[in-house]
């Protein structure tokens, strides 16, 4: 079974930088993959890109195995894309939410269609006879989506889709588009910044960071830049005065990473370890994940670390107390600029 | 004063009597009208649109030379007409000196900058998400421009409204390449101009207000079809 879109050296350049270099990536049928990233990762572009709304500057897109271009008349009436702030054309709601189903020819049953994606999305079907500028932020969204799931694509894509609505249209956003994949099979993508939103929702979560994919979760990511001692150890000081040491960066400026599964909550530094006094500030329980994970603050920092069940019967980490992490500076691993 | 009170009495006098001189002058001006706006909003919108929404090397020289044109005077574009459909010039086969026709062609170039530019700022200023909006609906090329043709109507409408103005105002190209000739291409304004040398202030004063009231209609309209969009 092909994987219904799958990126293939991909580059994209803006103005003479790389914004997105993929050299894989596939999206299976029928999933619900999420995107997560920092302002700027490519996670919008990599979006544009999968729904064919950009072309990118080299490299191969495929649906079911064929290459694809923007433009492309089948592609095109199989994926969809909910933009982060949709558009609603100057006309009726009824008009927007009909508007692909014209362009495809459909004559006819526009009016059962509309209603029917209206109560999709939670919308009562008279609103149909509204115009754009009669609505909400949260209700232009859910029409903005309506307008898309009225065309059942194959594929739906969605940039931040509750970035900038209230929890009421949030919440129906996300049954629709789960009913929608339940219904017609709907593969699902999801960019978002809501890291546990997209844990609940999605079955893959892809993590992008400079335009790359990265290998591990963007938690415990540190910012450069690096200051060096007397001794040549690299490190930064956090809010409490505490220290991080690090490797040598590949650029004072580099940005470090360290995986949760390598942050060990202990009592005292061994051998070359490294130790990190912080408060925990939350115990979450995660499908992706067969551990808890504790999140630590360390003065402006929060560290995510992993722990088997077991050790939480004792109520050492419960939400409030003192803990030492450890770390080894090796395990530190730097990310791509 | 008298003389200009006894004008706009007398000019009502003409219009509600039905002066076929009048009306001759009024026809000739919505024919010349009608055809060189037809022509303008055909040529004008497309290039308009491809103004404002591509983005090519040259584009700002291209914006500069459209907005230049804006200022053409109109006996400017009455000689370069007047040379090229004369019996000397090389359209000059075509018998289009002093008709409506050449009239129309003179004032589709008056017209034809203000189109393209009030068209391309329209289209300029429309939301960068539009595109990938209609992309993402499964739009093909013909359906964007169509859509953000629609989306741009009120600023498109400004343009068609501006350049009729222009074209409906304009003396210089009626009178060099029409010719002012009564009953056959005499317009409004070339009437006016004449009536007016001729101490005729009734008949100019009766022209004058029939171009308010089609200015009138044009403002009504724009205001009741801006209420819509």
């Amino acid at each position: 079974m092909w994987p219904l879109l799958r990126l293939r050296n991909v580059r994209h350049n803006y103005n003479g930088r790389t914004v997105l270099d993929i050299a894989e990536l596939s999206v299976s049928a029928g999933t619900i993959t999420g995107l997560a990233g920092p302002n700027g990762s490519g996670k919008s572009t990599l979006l544009k890109i999968l729904s064919l709304a950009a072309r990118c500057t080299s490299g191969t897109v495929y649906l079911r195995n064929r290459p694809v271009l923007p433009f492309d008349p089948e592609a095109h009436r199989r994926i969809s894309l909910l933009p982060q702030e949709a558009y609603l054309l100057r006309r009726t709601v009824f008009d927007n939410i009909s508007y692909g189903l014209k362009i495809r020819g459909q004559k006819n049953q526009f009016r059962d269609s509309v209603a029917a994606a209206l109560e999709l999305v939670g919308l009562d079907p008279s609103f149909a006879g509204r115009f754009w500028n009669q609505l909400s932020g949260g209700e232009a969204q859910r029409v903005a989506l309506a307008a898309r799931l009225a065309l059942k694509p194959d594929c739906l894509l969605l940039d931040e889709p509750t970035a900038s609505v209230d929890m009421e249209s949030a919440r129906c956003i996300r049954r629709a588009i789960l009913l929608a994949r339940r219904e017609w099979g709907t593969t699902l993508i999801i960019a978002s910044h809501n890291q546990s939103w997209l844990d609940d929702l999605c079955d893959t979560i892809i993590y992008l960071y400079n335009g790359r994919i990265l290998e591990c979760s963007l938690e415990n990511v540190l910012l450069g830049p690096w200051l060096q001692n007397n001794r040549r150890e690299f490190y930064k000081e956090l809010a409490d005065g505490q220290f991080i040491h690090v490797p040598p960066p590949p650029h004072p400026d580099s940005s470090a990473v360290i995986a949760s599964a390598v942050l060990k909550l202990s009592g005292a530094p061994s051998g070359s370890s490294r130790t990190l006094t912080g408060t925990v500030s939350g115990i979450f329980f995660d499908k992706h994940f067969t551990e808890p994970r504790i999140h630590i603050v360390c003065g402006d920092h929060r560290f995510v670390a992993c722990v088997p069940d077991m050790n939480l019967n004792g109520g050492d980490l419960l939400p409030g107390r003192t803990v030492t992490l450890s770390y080894q500076p090796e395990d530190i691993s730097w990310l791509e600029k | 004063m008298d003389f200009i009170l006894e004008g706009i009495a007398k000019a009502f006098v003409l219009l509600l009597q039905g002066d076929p001189e009048t009306y001759s002058a009024v026809w000739a001006t919505v024919q010349a009208a009608s055809m060189s706006m037809t022509a303008s909003l055909l040529v004008g919108i497309p290039l308009g649109y491809l103004l404002g929404y591509l983005n090519f090397p040259g584009k700002k020289g291209v914006r500069t030379v459209v907005d230049t044109l804006l200022s053409l005077p109109t006996v400017f574009i009455g000689l370069i007409v007047y040379a090229f459909i004369s019996n000397r010039g090389p359209l000059g086969e075509f018998g289009l000196l002093f008709t409506l026709t050449g009239i129309a062609i003179g004032q589709t170039i008056l017209a034809l900058p203000v189109v393209i530019a009030l068209t391309a700022t329209a289209v300029e200023s429309l939301d960068r998400s539009l595109r990938p909006t209609l992309i993402s609906l499964g739009a093909t090329r013909m359906q964007i421009f169509l859509t953000s043709v629609r989306e741009a109507r009120l600023g498109i409408l400004i343009a068609a409204i501006t350049a009729s103005a222009r074209v409906l105002t304009e003396v210089g190209i009626s009178m060099m390449v029409g010719g002012n000739i009564k009953w056959h291409t005499r317009t409004i304004t070339t009437a006016i101009a004449l009536e007016t040398n001729k101490g005729e202030f009734a008949t100019g004063i009766a022209l004058g207000l029939v171009l308010l009231a089609i200015a009138f209609v044009i403002s009504f309209s724009l205001s009741f079809l801006r209420r819509r969009a």
